[in-house]
């Protein structure tokens, strides 16, 4: 472009003109440029855990209503994540979809991009919004491919929890939780608020990494009891879906914050 | 004024190249036919480009997209039979199973809000996954599909020359497939040649015509010959697919037994007909609305008492019905295998 430029440069004697176009051209893409130093980056990471200790495939854990169980995969979408301040005021990262998996360590932390400025709390929602389930082919963290996706009833499976249990009626002693829904009536979605510590406000602009913990035992108790032996597999949204995801709500802690 | 233009030039060259999805690809137009209503917003993220249908065009019909290479989509999906599966109640899958469902005809898809006979698919683009991974249908994994298509050479040129991208995502193989499907109209029947005027109907398929307004248009509505809703014709369920329907999507009892109505257009090539394919003729379609509707709790309020039709409007019906195949879009070289 560069070359362009001279070349007609010298080719003509229009030069003022040519210089003031160019000097509008920044601003006809600034949508693109804008605002590259008023935001800055936060990690944030989750642990995941079973009742104060960290949440493995081997393990065998007991749920409130003393029925032992294992976990294979753990899966769930963070998504809409905003930080707040004490004047309400907020910042929301942009494109906000993540997919955390106790199999994948990387997946559970993630950069964010936010407007500098001094937080209290961090929200985000435990889901995929509705209009990302009626909108077609999806990419990056939304694509059909990871298997979070209903391919049948088109829709995302908001939370994944599969393992076994010696209470299990299922063929295999299976365990199968898929909880979704963005229907009205059949709505998963859950939004969660998180204070951070009160000395700890959030700096945007210092490095600093959030840790949240999730402790996987509140979803067989949050708010609702989850017998195993009752409802071995949950499916498909609506009915046990929002009671699961009542109780997924309940699952997230701010662990600290820390300097990086 | 030369330089005003170049700089303009630069200009929008300058804020394209940060947008850029495929500078070199060549627009296809979705048109609109006559006297309908504009299509639905299917491909506002996914405009349609000759390279975008070509590619769609050889993944529908590339057996590799299912697991042991013999189930592409158009092996369901048949031009001759207007994209339904020829002669086949059910449509056969992977290791011999059948599907549950008599497989639709593909055309006019760009109108349609909601896709499969209990309409369980939002949005055309995300279509494809589930026969693609139906254990008896494709019975493939997404990512093995992408995979055979990442090590095929010829993908790997035509995905670039429709997305102008050097990758290949799930995105862009269904989005292309959409563009294929989506372009599929059918409206150039024998009766969308009456409608255009260029062309008289025969008295009986004039008479046919007036029945078919007077007793099927409600649900079967022009100009796509249907409503796009659910409903209860008063089938009975099989007892051995016991199939709900629109209930399975919705959970709603109210909804129980009730599937999408079908398009009558190109009738005569997708039998066999109903739902579950229980119809071996269009007769015996008529005939069930004539006697054979079973009146339950969700049946549709129209058809409690079925359809009054002496033997003679029954024939005059078919007769009109008829005039709805589209000889030409079953003939259509862009929607051939090549």
């Amino acid at each position: 472009m560069e070359s362009i430029v001279r070349r007609r440069q010298g080719a003509g004697s229009r030069a003022p003109l040519l210089m003031l176009m160019l000097m509008a051209l920044p601003f006809a893409c600034s949508k693109e440029y804008s605002a590259a130093n008023d935001t800055a980056s936060l990690k944030i990471s989750f642990r995941l855990m079973n009742d104060g200790q960290p949440l493995n495939t081997t393990d065998e854990y007991v749920n409130r209503s003393g029925e032992r169980y294992t976990v294979r995969s753990f899966k769930y979408y963070v998504s809409q994540v905003r930080l707040l301040a004490a004047d309400n005021s907020a910042t929301a990262e942009k494109e906000s979809y993540h997919l955390m998996d106790l199999e994948v360590a990387e997946s559970r932390e993630f950069t964010a991009e936010f407007s500098r400025g001094t937080y209290r709390f961090i929200e985000f929602v435990i889901g995929v919004d509705s209009a990302r389930n009626v909108s077609g082919a999806q990419t990056g963290a939304l694509d059909p491919a990871l298997g979070m996706f209903w391919t049948w009833n088109t829709g995302y499976i908001f939370a994944k929890l599969e393992g076994q249990s010696p209470v299990s009626g299922a063929p295999g002693k299976a365990l199968t939780y898929h909880i979704g829904g963005f229907r009205q009536g059949e709505n998963a979605l859950r939004r969660i608020l998180l204070g951070f510590p009160a000395d700890k406000a959030v700096v945007v602009g210092r490095t600093l990494q959030v840790i949240i913990d999730v402790d996987l035992a509140k979803w067989f108790d949050h708010a609702h009891p989850l017998s195993i032996a009752q409802h071995s597999s949950v499916m498909t949204p609506g009915g046990m879906s929002l009671k699961i995801a009542d109780n997924y709500a309940g699952m997230f802690y701010i662990h600290t914050v820390i300097d990086r | 004024m030369f330089a005003f233009f170049s700089a303009a030039w630069l200009l929008t060259g300058a804020c394209n190249k940060i947008r850029d999805n495929g500078s070199n690809t060549t627009p296809l137009a979705l048109v609109t036919p006559p006297g309908w209503p504009a299509p639905g917003n299917v491909f506002d993220a996914n405009p349609i480009t000759q390279e975008g249908f070509e590619l769609g065009r050889k993944l529908f019909y590339d057996g590799r997209l299912s697991k042991d290479g013999n189930f592409p989509c158009a092996s369901c999906h048949q031009q001759f039979a207007a994209f339904s599966t020829f002669d086949h109640s059910l449509s056969h899958g992977f290791n011999d199973q059948f599907t549950t469902r008599n497989a639709p005809g593909l055309f006019n898809l760009a109108w349609h809000k909601e896709l499969h006979w209990d309409g369980g698919i939002n949005h055309l683009e995300v279509q494809p996954l589930a026969p693609l991974t139906a254990p008896n249908e494709m019975a493939e994994t997404v990512e093995n599909v992408l995979n055979k298509l990442r090590s095929d050479e010829t993908y790997r040129k035509m995905f670039k020359a429709a997305f102008n991208r050097d990758e290949i995502n799930s995105q862009m193989m269904l989005r292309a497939l959409s563009q294929f499907m989506g372009m599929m109209v059918s409206a150039n029947s024998r009766y969308d040649k009456v409608m255009r005027g260029e062309y008289s109907f025969s008295e009986a398929e004039a008479r046919g015509y007036q029945l078919f307004l007077a007793k099927c248009a409600t649900c079967h509505k022009e100009p796509l010959f249907t409503d796009l809703s659910y409903r209860n014709t008063g089938l009975p369920m099989d007892p051995v697919l016991k199939d709900r329907g629109r209930m399975g999507i919705t959970r709603h009892a109210s909804d129980s037994l009730k599937f999408k109505v079908p398009s009558l257009r190109n009738v005569m090539l997708t039998g066999p007909w109903g739902h579950d394919g229980r119809f071996f003729s269009v007769g015996q379609v008529l005939d069930h609305y004539r006697s054979g509707v079973v009146s339950g709790p969700t049946t549709d309020p129209l058809l409690k008492d079925g359809i009054r039709l002496d033997i003679y409007e029954k024939n005059d019906l078919i007769i009109f019905l008829r005039t709805l195949t589209d000889s030409s879009f079953i003939r259509d070289r862009r929607f051939s295998a090549n």
